[in-house]
């Protein structure tokens, strides 16, 4: 089953997209590389070399070559200092548009609001931070986490006979998706107290750290019935520590993701069993888009965040399994 | 008696204001301590240019400010191993340490709303726990370094997990704001950020703790040699003890400026493989992994280099893993050419050290039926006195009773009791090597000694050092104040001591090399016993030797040694500079003495031969027989064969005292005339020889001759 949201664009998008094209009309020009080409972005991720964060940064330089803006890529390798001190000479560079991808919803805050302070518009993708900016791009993060409850509720909850054991494993606790992911699913288990949470441990990130986790909870809980891990990358460590113990049939693994095809693959060899994918390809020509729509100028009417949602696609195991769901890089 | 010196009308020798010579120039800046950190620095240089050329504006005002603000953790942290390490130990803990001082920084803060005074505080009592806990095991139950610091270093990691687990979501969404807090993290005082006012702050203090404070040394002294420094009665384990806590405390000033600038932290990367960033910071900056080393500019310079590469790398928009890899090979370049340099610094130093320049002694003269082929050796007529008891008698000197004084190669002043001159007692101790003797008018023997200066010996063997230092020489790059090589003496009629310093640039052991490099490495200095004050009267002499004043006491004659001559200098108008009293001499002059009849006498410690003449007229084939060529097969001026000449008052040669072939004196570094008799010493003779002189006035007295007769 796949459910397809279509472009969620929040209606001051949708506004300012109908106003930028009346403007671009009115000038008579055809082409909307003229009047943004040698301006300059900022790209600072998380760490590349990950499908997430390459998958953007390709839709963005194709953009950035089709327009002529020029795009630099900062790689601070997941290190968070390293993150804040590249921010922080990005800032000092005075480019017309900063990309970030926050890691904790702390980390940057200062910084955005310095940089939003110096006319520097910060877009801010997938991962947002305590401090709203000129725009953010990314995946409703509540309504993943509810849904995935709802989901969890119904394969695990009163009546399915199932024990009712859930493991959460976020990224970084104090990261947006964690935080936003545990708050609405948290919400959604209140009404169903037969959900029992047993563990709610980060992984950083990391597949290894995941499946170790994995690992002790298993062992201490074998009647464990879901596990929410809130990224697919991190989560399929968890899904091997549940194959390992040969519970892969008992034991529904859940992510959310980019869903490029390494997604599918886990999804096939059964180590995930249902993705919530938020598309990266998609969120980088959506992130393209807004930066496009920032260099010519564009903020919402209230000063508040112009803010565009990921589609979302549904990746699930079983006979509605439909590879085509995930994109190729 | 005396004969009248015509000084104006002598010719006048030429003395150089100063010696310039690139080689030299290398070789002294080669020979300085802050060497050992020019490839480090160069390195750092050579980041500086290369970051220089690839970017645009990453040195502008804003960037510089951005690097400030955001390395100063890094730089404490640097500076906190630093300490340990000068102690001998080493700290992994650096990086947990930090990670839980930032933790608790960020708990202060924003779950218990303390006020930023309090914040910092706790900070840093909480850094200086980890500190207390590594430095009770390493330091006080002496438990190895790299053993207690990695325990502590996983239990903080752990419990900094546990503890940011469990309060993470709040602190970071927590909306405390303090003005004092945003000034520490993100403001500047004086266009410079406040963390980096810590960074200078500490760097100057630890500086001044490894250079001024007794603490510091005790550090430095430990790490140095462990057990030396316990027996030297430093309490090691206290020390070590402290150099943990201090560190401790520096991680936790970090920890605190890191929370107040990032406002949150990570459980996944805040301090991780920060002590391998620190240590790798240290090894660069220091060369290795040395103990007893403190200093902090080294440091920094090491840290710097490593930062800046990194951080403009990852700017330049490089992969993360990419850029480590670069990371890594550079900074093995770097220690491989900087391993190699400390390690041939050295030869280098070795191989470029002796400089040599062409010098022409001039021919033979004056010497016309004097030579030893012309006449009797008459040495061979000498008598021996006190063979095998006396090592190396550089200089001799006889009382007004006739006692006779010489120094030994042992540091020593000793006494040959007149008339028998078979009872040899030490009259005192001095140490180093105690080379031209003179009595003053107290009847006190003034004495130089190599390697230490002018002393002042009592009959009662009361030893005073009157002077080891003079005014430094213009345009040196070695400092040349100490007095390294005093070689003789003489006292002037007002009580003003002439004395040479032979050579500035060689010790006593090899003072042979000042031969082979033929440079003017020598001068002439004065001590007023009244001012205490020592100057320089002449710098810039060809091994400046013999010292003695005329029997007028209004000259002074210097022997110059490679020179083969004697120069005089006007004791009224020393600023005019030498001229040349007698050259041409057949060997290489030492000491100068007077003689009963108005004339001198002068020690030939050795002959010249035409062979070595030529050698000396030819630099380049010196300075490669030096390099390639072992000492004992290099050509040498011919040191084991002289005699002595005797001069008028006016520096005409009238007669010789050769030294047969086969002794019994050979190399003879000075005489004294002594009621009608020639008392002879030899810088490495084991003996002292007595000539009868024929005709000499046998009441005469050196130190009647200068203070007059005494008793």
């Amino acid at each position: 089953m796949v459910y397809k949201f279509g472009n969620r664009v929040r209606n001051a998008a949708i506004a300012l997209l109908v106003g930028a094209s009346v403007a671009l009309g009115s000038a008579g020009t055809t082409s909307a590389g003229t009047d943004i080409a040698g301006k300059k972005v900022i790209f600072i991720p998380i760490a590349m070399g990950i499908s997430l964060t390459e998958g953007w940064a390709r839709r963005m330089k194709e953009d950035a070559a089709l327009h002529g803006y020029t795009l630099e890529i900062r790689d601070p390798a997941f290190s968070s200092s390293a993150m804040a001190e590249l921010l922080a000479k990005a800032i000092s560079e005075k480019p017309d548009v900063l990309v970030v991808h926050n890691p904790t919803v702390q980390l940057l805050a200062r910084q955005i609001k310095q940089a939003e302070a110096a006319g520097i518009k910060v877009l801010q993708l997938n991962l947002q931070s305590n401090q709203p900016s000129s725009a953010f791009v990314g995946a409703n993060w509540t309504r993943i986490g509810h849904d995935v409850a709802e989901d969890i509720v119904k394969e695990c909850g009163a009546g399915s006979g199932k024990s009712g054991k859930v493991a959460i494993i976020p990224g970084q606790l104090t990261a947006a998706d964690s935080v936003m992911l545990n708050d609405a699913a948290f919400k959604v288990f209140k009404d169903h107290p037969e959900i029992q949470v047993v563990s709610n441990q980060a992984s950083d990130w990391e597949p290894e750290k995941a499946r170790q986790i994995t690992a002790t909870v298993l062992q201490q809980h074998p009647d464990l019935c879901a596990i929410f891990g809130h990224w697919d990358v991190h989560t399929m460590g968890a899904g091997h520590a549940v194959k390992d113990a040969g519970l892969e049939d008992k034991v529904l693994v859940y992510a959310t993701g980019g869903g490029d095809n390494v997604t599918c693959k886990a999804v096939e060899d059964k180590i995930l069993d249902r993705v919530w994918s938020y598309d990266a390809d998609g969120q980088g020509r959506d992130a393209a888009t807004m930066i496009d729509l920032l260099l010519q100028g564009a903020s919402a009417k209230d000063g508040s965040m112009l803010s565009v949602d990921s589609p979302l696609k549904i990746i699930k195991a079983g006979p509605t399994y439909d590879p085509s769901l995930c994109w190729k890089m | 008696m005396s004969a009248q010196i015509d000084f104006a009308s002598l010719p006048k020798q030429h003395v150089p204001l100063w010696v310039v010579s690139p080689r030299r120039i290398l070789a002294d800046i080669l020979a300085k301590g802050w060497i050992e950190s020019t490839i480090p620095f160069l390195a750092l240089l050579c980041v500086l240019v290369g970051i220089a050329l690839t970017t645009n504006d990453y040195f502008s005002p804003a960037n510089l400010q951005n690097l400030a603000q955001y390395s100063a953790d890094g730089g404490l942290v640097v500076l906190a191993l630093l300490i340990v390490v000068a102690a001998g130990g080493i700290d992994l803990s650096v990086g947990s340490n930090f990670a839980m001082s930032a933790f608790v920084a960020l708990y202060c803060f924003h779950i218990l709303g303390l006020p930023v005074p309090a914040v910092l505080a706790l900070t840093l009592a909480a850094g200086a726990a980890v500190g207390i806990a590594n430095g009770i095991v390493a330091g006080l139950l002496g438990c190895g370094a790299l053993l207690t610091t990695l325990g502590t270093m996983i239990t903080v990691r752990a419990l900094f997990a546990l503890a940011a687990q469990a309060e993470l979501v709040e602190i970071s969404t927590s909306s405390r704001t303090d003005d004092l807090w945003d000034w520490i993290g993100f403001e500047k005082f004086l266009s410079v950020p406040i963390g980096a006012w810590c960074l200078i702050t500490v760097s100057v203090l630890v500086f001044v703790l490894f250079r001024q404070l007794r603490f510091g040394w005790h550090i430095l002294a430990v790490g140095g040699n462990r057990k030396a420094a316990r027996h030297g009665g430093i309490p090691v384990r206290t020390t070590v003890f402290l150099a943990y806590l201090l560190a401790g405390l520096i991680v936790g000033l970090a920890g605190f400026l890191f929370a107040a600038r990032q406002n949150s932290i990570s459980v996944a990367d805040t301090g991780i493989g920060m002590e391998f960033f620190a240590l790798t910071a240290l090894v660069v900056g220091l060369g290795g992994f040395v103990p007893g080393k403190g200093s902090p500019v080294t440091a920094l310079i090491g840290f710097a280099t490593i930062y800046l590469l990194n951080n403009a790398m990852i700017n330049a928009g490089y992969r993360g893993d990419f850029v480590q890899i670069w990371m890594g090979g550079i900074i093995i370049l770097i220690l491989t050419i900087d391993v190699r340099f400390r390690k041939n610094r050295h030869r280098l130093l070795a191989s470029t050290y002796l400089d040599p320049v062409a010098l022409d002694a001039g021919s033979v003269q004056g010497m016309n039926g004097l030579m030893p082929n012309e006449m009797e050796p008459k040495l061979s007529a000498a008598e021996i006195l006190a063979s095998g008891r006396v090592d190396g008698p550089e200089d001799v000197i006889l009382d007004a009773e006739g006692n006779l004084y010489c120094g030994n190669r042992n540091g020593c002043i000793l006494k040959i009791a007149a008339p028998a001159y078979t009872d040899v007692s030490v009259l005192a101790k001095i140490g180093g090597r105690p080379l031209g003797l003179a009595f003053d008018r107290e009847g006190r023997i003034v004495t130089c000694v190599a390697g230490m200066g002018l002393i002042r010996v009592t009959m009662e063997g009361a030893v005073e050092l009157l002077t080891d230092e003079t005014s430094r020489s213009l345009f040196s790059v070695q400092d040349d104040t100490a007095i390294r090589m005093a070689d003789d003496l003489d006292i002037g009629p007002d009580g003003t001591i002439y004395f040479t310093d032979a050579t500035k640039r060689y010790d006593i052991d090899n003072w042979g090399l000042d031969l082979l490099e033929g440079r003017p490495n020598g001068r002439l200095l004065s001590f007023d016993p009244k001012t205490r004050k020592t100057r320089t009267v002449c710098d810039n002499l060809l091994f400046p030797n013999g010292v003695c004043l005329t029997h007028d006491g209004k000259h002074l004659l210097v022997a110059s040694t490679w020179a083969c001559s004697i120069l005089i200098f006007d004791l009224a108008r020393l600023s005019d500079g030498p001229r040349v009293f007698l050259n041409g001499l057949p060997g290489y002059p030492d000491n100068i003495n007077r003689a009963s009849d108005g004339g001198y006498w002068v020690a030939l410690a050795g002959m010249r031969n035409p062979v070595f003449d030529k050698v000396l007229k030819h630099p380049e084939l010196r300075r490669r027989m030096t390099r390639r060529v072992p000492p004992t097969n290099w050509l040498f001026g011919n040191l084991n064969i002289g005699g002595v000449l005797k001069t008028d008052g006016l520096g005409k040669v009238v007669d010789a005292l050769w030294d047969a072939p086969d002794g019994p004196l050979y190399m003879i570094t000075s005489m004294r005339e002594h009621e009608g008799s020639l008392f002879l010493g030899g810088v490495t003779n084991d003996k002292i020889g007595r000539l009868a002189l024929e005709g000499a006035d046998a009441r005469w007295t050196g130190p009647a001759s200068y203070w007059g007769r005494t008793g």
